[in-house]
């Protein structure tokens, strides 16, 4: 039993790196926006979290950095695509690439380094006394209890708020939402911003508040991940929960496999996450699900004159 | 500022001229639109009705003429100014997001929304719209799964929650039922009684009678007249709409005819939508014989063309081609059979405009035994055959090395039709062919449809333009929402009785609608030589 | 009050396409400088490194070479595949795939004649590459997946794969993870210059099959109309979802052969860091050059003369090896900025 807790209290540990990439590919795709470059972004705001956890030792720093980083990953993308009218699925591949290498050009530095100042956990009193779930969900840092709530707090944007509205309408149809009064050039730029923002600060809390230190490449394909679970959720963040963790369980689970005498080679665990994201993908395609895909996602939005 | 003494104008719009390309769309058009009118804009296809009215809403810029609403010059800078300013159109192509609910769509970019939605208030407000115009639709429900006429009722009001003060509907009810088109024009009637302006695009002509209080008629982008209903009848609207008869005749010899060349039996195809565009259809074509079709644009006949050359599903029905079923042949296969199809979509689908002209020539014959060179393609014997065609057929170009998409429309006509006739097929398709064309290239098309028929070929016209129809068809069918209204021998009916026929009566009722007058029922005489 | 209006182009000279590319290149460059400056290094000192070490000396020039070599069979599969508008951002792992099957049969199977033995290694190395592609090939037209994120996470299954047998079956005496090194009749001869290798000749006469495949038979003809126009291809009675397949299995085949020209070329035994991103930077070669083959070759050579470049900046000048990975990203972003340039005339307009 004590095994089972372990594993979900690592699944929920582990998959809140990919709920907060999720939520933030999430709010950009659904204006229209693809954007490819999460793993990128994610190891920048990893590399430049951790850089400003070491040298300054504040942990609201380091959170800031990611942000501000992840941000300006995305307002990148967001300029190349809508304003320069650049291919979406090039664009994001360049991300990628930038973030992957400049992460690691400038993060030679801070191989090997530890923490001082890190996310400790926050036991909630009387919450985590419940058997099994109290142990699982209540006794993490504060970066999992806000994932615990962004999702909620998303959809009620999303579906309660003038500019939800304006966003949903964004992704599904540019032209027709432009003629009722939606600015849907500023719709776009700013969720590609805040979807990057958000990627920025999965990405810190990989590197400070889960792993607590840096490798280049420490990632490993999460970005990628990500994307195929936006999928998943339907674009919907609160069925990002459920991916989020279901995934985060499947790492640990493969992790864990060898301890049940399982006889497989073990470092052929290490694709179980990319297997079953091919294999979730599937699942979809076969039912149909995606019945939230923004209709214009990834299509140029050309107006002749901007102004 | 206000220009004309009648309080009463809504929208005023003087010498409306517009031209895409080199073709004139609108010609000097004048239109009116007074309060609490209804006023019908009736004409076919490519009479410049929807593009007149993109014009009133900021879609196109006038090249000639000025347009004023309530009194004030018009001058639009973005999408969407239009409907700030109250004037608001329902397109044949719903623009609503079906991703959201009906009271999402509703209440879209509305510049009374406060940041946080409050649904119960907002909800509450447009009831009062639903009870004003009395027509209720559910406020929760997903648009995308709404069925097309309820769609467009949340259109409709969508365009009343933002208080516009003139509504255009373009062709409303080619999606509907007769329930629900009649429901519609019931609630066009009661929005009029409100004091708002009604333009209402349409090419049938039960409708224009039912709600218009005028009627303005386009015809090649010119304004026929406008007229009062009470001062009208269908017989002289039709004879507005299609106009006088030609003058251009074509010598049509007696050919001996090849019987049964392409047969169809109840034929049903859908469009793209999954809608039936090709309803229960039957008949028979002989080599040495053209069937034009008239009707307007969107009655089924890209479908039917379509099914013929197997680039679309066959739902139910069978076509035989020669005695043949190829109802389920691939369009590979119906091309080495014989069937040649000249699409109306010139320039997207009768060739790939990046390639080279010669490439674009070879597109039906690369795979035959003359042009293999060993295990490769034989790429002198190909623009040597590219060559004689650019030739043979006029085609003004001083490289076959050059993307076909820089050829002007004459000549990529010439080039596709050049290319489809020396294969020597024995059914030809032709889909709206002169199109778009100058005078020289109309001219060439024609005689060279009218040679193939001569040659014993069997061939399709389909077409808008009637000094074709007229002039080179043996047999004449008009096209209505999938299926012939009529069918009949080219000089049995008048231009007028065919008019009727495309705005939804049958041959009897064409007939009998037209003797009510005191015309000539009798169009042209065949001419046999 | 400024507008900015965009303007269709009538007619693009390639010309002036040309000086475009060549100006986004010359900011890419630019952005670089600032990037190697934040280090503590001078970026005109480094620029200049990069082109003296990749072509200053003969050896410089042989070290590019070699690493051209991948590039161009990287370059052309994800090329044929983007001229039928198809992503095949799995290059990476289709290497390596390729790599290991030909390695595959180098350890259980027989030692051939040199000449059929290669000939053997290359057949395998194309084969596993395309059957590492048709598995997105096929996930793409039976159930219209999304080909970017299946090749793409194919990739780390690829190399996990290859990670398997290099830490399991094929590990080292000394418990590292690279297999033996090959036997004299599995490794592609030098011809004379450095280390450049037969493979070179391999891929040039690709190139030119390649053209002549395009460019000279009914399937190439398929393949050029297709690319054009999904439309009139149909319209012309070709069979999409076939020219579909065929696109992924070349590309894939490409890509494995750039993995047996790597194991058997180069390291001449298979381990973790054969490719150093050969699969990633192909898709930049074939966003430069789009269509024709050889210019792809022209390209290849251009970006191994970064790689090269990078190379050497991380020896003589103690910048991170990744310093290679950020220009090349550089690059793609100004190339890509450059785009809108090459397509409207800016005009910017005064007044409402």
């Amino acid at each position: 039993m004590n095994d089972v807790i372990t594993i979900l209290y690592a699944a929920i540990a582990s998959g809140t790196i990919i709920l907060y990439a999720t939520i933030g590919e999430i709010i950009t795709e659904r204006s229209g926006i693809l954007n490819l470059g999460v793993e990128g972004i994610m190891l920048m705001g990893a590399f430049f979290g951790f850089y400003l956890a070491y040298t300054t030792e504040s942990l609201i720093l380091a959170i800031l950095g990611a942000a501000l980083i992840g941000g300006a990953m995305g307002l990148i993308h967001a300029l190349m695509t809508i304003t320069l009218q650049a291919n979406q699925v090039v664009s994001g591949l360049a991300l990628t690439m930038f973030g992957t290498g400049a992460s690691a050009f400038f993060g030679v530095s801070m191989v090997g380094k530890t923490l001082k100042a890190s996310f400790e956990a926050i036991p909630i009193p009387l919450l985590n006394k419940i058997p099994v779930l109290g142990e699982v969900l209540f006794n993490h840092n504060i970066l999992v209890y806000f994932a615990f709530v962004l999702p909620v707090i998303v959809w009620f944007v999303f579906n309660r708020t003038k500019w939800g509205l304006a966003l949903r309408s964004s992704g599904e149809e540019p032209l027709s939402s432009e003629i009722m009064g939606i600015k849907v050039i500023k719709v776009r730029y700013i969720a590609t911003i805040v979807g990057g923002i958000f990627i920025g600060i999965s990405g810190v809390y990989l590197s400070v508040g889960y792993s607590r230190l840096w490798v280049e490449g420490m990632t490993a394909g999460k970005g990628w991940i990500t994307i195929a679970l936006v999928i998943f959720a339907n674009w919907n963040p609160l069925i990002a929960y459920g991916g989020a963790y279901l995934f985060g369980g499947l790492t640990q689970l493969g992790l864990n496999l060898q301890k049940f005498n399982i006889p497989f080679p073990i470092i052929l665990l290490k694709s179980i996450p990319y297997v079953f994201t091919l294999l979730f993908l599937l699942f979809i395609s076969i039912k149909g699900k995606r019945s939230n895909l923004p209709k214009a996602l990834g299509e140029s939005y050309f107006r002749e004159s901007r102004g | 500022m206000i220009l004309s003494d009648n309080n009463n104008n809504l929208v005023l719009m003087k010498n409306i001229s517009k031209s895409f390309f080199g073709n004139k769309v609108n010609t000097n058009v004048d239109f009116t639109l007074e309060k609490g009118e209804i006023h019908a804009l009736l004409g076919e296809n490519g009479a410049g009705k929807t593009t007149l009215m993109n014009m009133l809403t900021g879609v196109y810029f006038p090249d000639e003429g000025d347009i004023y609403f309530k009194g004030d010059k018009l001058n639009f800078n973005f999408p969407g100014e239009a409907l700030k300013i109250g004037i608001g159109m329902v397109h044949q192509r719903f623009s609503l997001v079906g991703n959201l609910t009906v009271l999402e769509n509703l209440i879209l970019g509305h510049p009374d929304n406060k940041y946080v939605i409050n649904i119960p208030e907002k909800k509450k407000l447009i009831k009062t719209y639903m009870d004003q115009f009395n027509f209720q639709v559910d406020l929760d429900a997903i648009v995308g799964e709404l069925p097309i006429g309820v769609r467009q009722k949340v259109e409709i009001l969508k365009m009343l929650v933002r208080e516009v003060d003139v509504l255009i509907v373009d062709e409303p009810t080619t999606v509907l039922t007769k329930q629900e088109a009649d429901n519609l024009m019931e609630i066009l009637k009661s929005i009029a009684k409100t004091g708002k302006g009604i333009i209402f695009i349409t090419h049938k002509m039960s409708e224009v009678f039912n709600i218009a209080d005028k009627i303005t008629v386009l015809r090649k982008g010119l304004k026929i007249a406008t007229v009062d209903k009470n001062d009208t009848n269908p017989r002289k609207l039709a004879k507005m709409m299609v106009g006088k008869e030609s003058e251009i005749t074509f010598e049509r010899p007696k050919v001996e005819t090849k019987p049964s060349v392409i047969k169809i039996q109840n034929l049903f195809v859908n469009s793209d939508k999954g809608v039936l565009a090709v309803n229960n259809l039957s008949f028979d074509l002989a080599g040495g014989e053209i069937i034009g079709i008239a009707g307007v644009s969107g009655n089924g006949q890209v479908e039917l063309a379509d099914a013929l050359t197997g680039n679309r599903d066959v739902i139910r029905g069978k076509i035989f081609f020669k005695g043949d079923d190829i109802s389920n042949d691939s369009p590979v296969k119906r091309i080495d059979k014989g069937v040649s199809y000249v699409p109306g979509d010139r320039i997207r689908v009768g060739v790939a405009g990046n390639q080279s002209v010669w490439e674009n020539i070879i597109m039906k014959v690369y795979r035959l035994p003359k042009f293999k060179k060993g295990v490769l393609l034989d790429n002198k014997k190909l623009k040597e055959y590219a060559e004689k065609i650019i030739e043979k057929y006029n085609i003004f170009l001083p490289s076959i090395n050059l993307p076909a998409l820089l050829l002007s429309g004459g000549n990529l006509q010439k080039l596709i039709i050049g290319r489809e006739m020396e294969r020597d097929c024995d059914l030809y398709v032709f889909v709206y062919p002169t199109r778009g064309l100058d005078v020289g290239a109309t001219e060439f098309v024609r005689n060279a449809i009218l040679q193939l028929r001569n040659q014993g070929k069997a061939v399709i016209l389909i077409s808008g333009d009637f000094d074709e129809i007229f002039g080179l068809s043996d047999r004449i069918a008009v096209m209505y929402e999938g299926n012939f209204t009529g069918i009949f021998n080219n000089g049995d009916h008048s231009l007028e009785e065919i008019g009727l026929m495309m705005s939804g009566c049958t041959e009897e009722e064409a007939v009998k609608e037209m003797s009510s007058g005191s015309e000539d029922k009798k169009g042209k005489e065949v001419t046999d030589v | 009050m400024f507008k900015i209006k965009l303007e269709q182009k009538e007619r693009v000279s390639k010309r002036e396409e040309l000086i475009i590319t060549l100006s986004a290149i010359g900011i890419a460059f630019v952005l670089s400088g600032i990037f190697i400056a934040l280090n503590g290094v001078n970026p005109f000192v480094a620029l200049w490194k990069v082109i003296t070490s990749a072509l200053g000396t003969p050896y410089g020039i042989s070290e590019t070479l070699v690493k051209a070599i991948p590039l161009i069979f990287t370059g052309l599969a994800v090329a044929i595949a983007l001229n039928s508008k198809l992503w095949n951002i799995g290059a990476e792992g289709q290497l390596f795939f390729g790599a290991t099957l030909a390695t595959a049969f180098i350890i259980y199977g027989p030692v051939l004649p040199k000449p059929l033995e290669l000939t053997v290694l290359i057949i395998l190395g194309a084969i596993g590459g395309a059957l590492w592609a048709a598995i997105p090939a096929l996930l793409k037209i039976k159930f219209k997946m999304n080909e970017v994120i299946s090749t793409l996470l194919l990739n780390y299954v690829a190399i996990n794969i290859t990670d398997y047998f290099l830490f399991g079956p094929w590990k080292g005496k000394d418990n590292f993870p690279y297999t033996p090194e090959f036997p004299v009749e599995a490794k592609f001869d030098r011809i004379g210059f450095g280390r450049v290798h037969t493979g070179l000749f391999i891929a040039l006469v690709l190139v030119v099959l390649l053209y002549i495949l395009i460019y000279h038979t009914k399937t190439g003809y398929k393949l050029r109309l297709t690319g054009s126009s999904l439309k009139a291809a149909k319209y012309a009675g070709i069979n999409i979802k076939k020219m579909m397949f065929m696109v992924f299995l070349m590309s894939g085949a490409l890509a494995g052969l750039a993995g047996v020209s790597l194991v058997s070329g180069v390291e001449y035994k298979l381990h973790q860091q054969i490719s150093t991103g050969y699969g990633y930077t192909g898709i930049i070669v074939a966003w430069l050059a789009r269509t024709n083959p050889f210019i792809i070759v022209i390209f290849a050579i251009f970006l191994s003369i970064l790689l090269k470049g990078a190379d050497s900046l991380q020896i003589a000048m103690r910048l991170p090896a990744a310093v290679g990975v950020v220009m090349q990203a550089l690059i793609l972003f100004a190339i890509l900025g450059s785009e809108l340039f090459k397509n409207y005339n800016i005009k910017l307009i005064r007044g409402k």
